[in-house]
């Protein structure tokens, strides 16, 4: 029976690895049942459709111009959870060693979040953020051509206040879910 | 028998150097005489001459049959090692069978479907996402600016700027 036990564990252990493989692929599709995160993803197919938007606003043309070379997007976003933090956590230990640089990270009280990319060729392939506080925790995944400037250019030329909007951010999405 | 005869065989003895014989003289004299001077040699051969009417008894070969007949019945749970391998091996399989099969269904589904139909639904959430990954950014390089820590984290950041702003122009 010990032998038994022994190939089931290693079993699991082997396919637990391919599943680790990609790791936000891993927790995405873990947090998909749980209702108190919001998920969302968008694939190439529909990045693909985003050019034939019609905007006739500049600020719009610049972020479309922005996500152009995307190829996906994966969130999952939990406000007013409980154990935040330790999700955070979890998800740093999750992700650590699976060829993922650290770009930037950020503690500041409760309110911690962390940036991870994967890069091929001298070229960003991968954005992974990763943020936590008490009650929420997100977990965004860029994929595609990433390019950093205009994505951190973003915010300002949108011209709004960074954390208030945020904060609206937040506000809407769990109004619309 | 003289005591110096005696004394003789007895450092023989010692040497081992004795024949069968005079060592069976040896346990013979000292069974039926008390010789003074050598009463702690008298008590030994006593004692060879008690223990050597002890054998082994029946029921030791009892015991080293029931050890043997044991390593049988260790044998026969080695072979239902076998079936139990075949058990395993099934259980195994099912297990990456349904695993296998699941996931299609499962999770790989759900990880390539798109959360919404409409492109312009989409497209907001995007924003949503990407302002938020842009202002978490920009909150980031503030304060390692502020800090006046150039990280290697920052380094990189800066990289990308130097390296985009000359494709730009």
């Amino acid at each position: 029976m010990k032998k038994i036990g022994l190939i089931i564990i290693t079993l699991l252990a082997g396919l637990g690895a391919n599943a680790q493989e990609d790791a936000v692929s891993k927790y995405f599709s873990s947090y998909l049942d749980d209702e108190n995160f919001t998920k969302v993803s968008v694939t190439s197919r529909m990045f693909s459709l985003f050019t034939d938007i019609e905007t006739g606003d500049e600020n719009e043309e610049e972020f479309l111009e922005a996500i152009s070379k995307l190829k996906g997007l994966k969130v999952i976003s939990g406000d007013s959870i409980t154990g935040g933090m330790a999700k955070y956590r979890s998800a740093l230990s999750t992700v650590k060693g699976k060829g993922y640089e650290e770009l930037m990270s950020v503690r500041d009280g409760n309110d911690n979040f962390e940036f991870m990319i994967k890069e091929k060729d001298k070229i960003i392939t991968e954005l992974l953020m990763i943020a936590g506080a008490d009650d929420s925790f997100h977990v965004m995944t860029l994929y595609g051509e990433i390019d950093l400037k205009k994505i951190t250019s973003l915010a300002s030329k949108m011209k709004i206040d960074a954390l208030d909007h945020l904060r609206k951010l937040d506000g809407h999405k769990e109004d619309g879910n | 028998m003289e005591q110096k005869e005696l004394k003789y065989l007895l450092e023989k003895y010692w040497k081992a150097e004795t024949t069968l014989e005079e060592e069976r003289f040896l346990k013979d004299f000292f069974a039926s005489n008390l010789s003074q001077g050598f009463e702690k040699e008298s008590e030994l051969f006593k004692y060879f001459n008690k223990t050597s009417n002890d054998f082994l008894n029946k029921s030791f070969d009892e015991k080293i049959l029931s050890r043997i007949e044991k390593k049988d019945v260790k044998v026969i749970s080695l072979q239902r090692f076998l079936v139990s391998w075949k058990a395993a091996a099934v259980v195994s399989g099912i297990i990456v069978a349904t695993l296998v099969l699941k996931n299609p269904f499962g999770s790989s589904n759900a990880e390539m479907a798109d959360t919404f139909d409409n492109p312009k639904d989409a497209y907001e959430a995007t924003k949503e996402a990407l302002m938020i990954i842009s202002t978490k950014m920009n909150r980031g390089r503030e304060a390692t600016m502020k800090l006046g820590q150039f990280s290697e984290a920052q380094e990189k950041v800066a990289d990308v700027d130097f390296e985009t702003a000359d494709t730009n122009n």
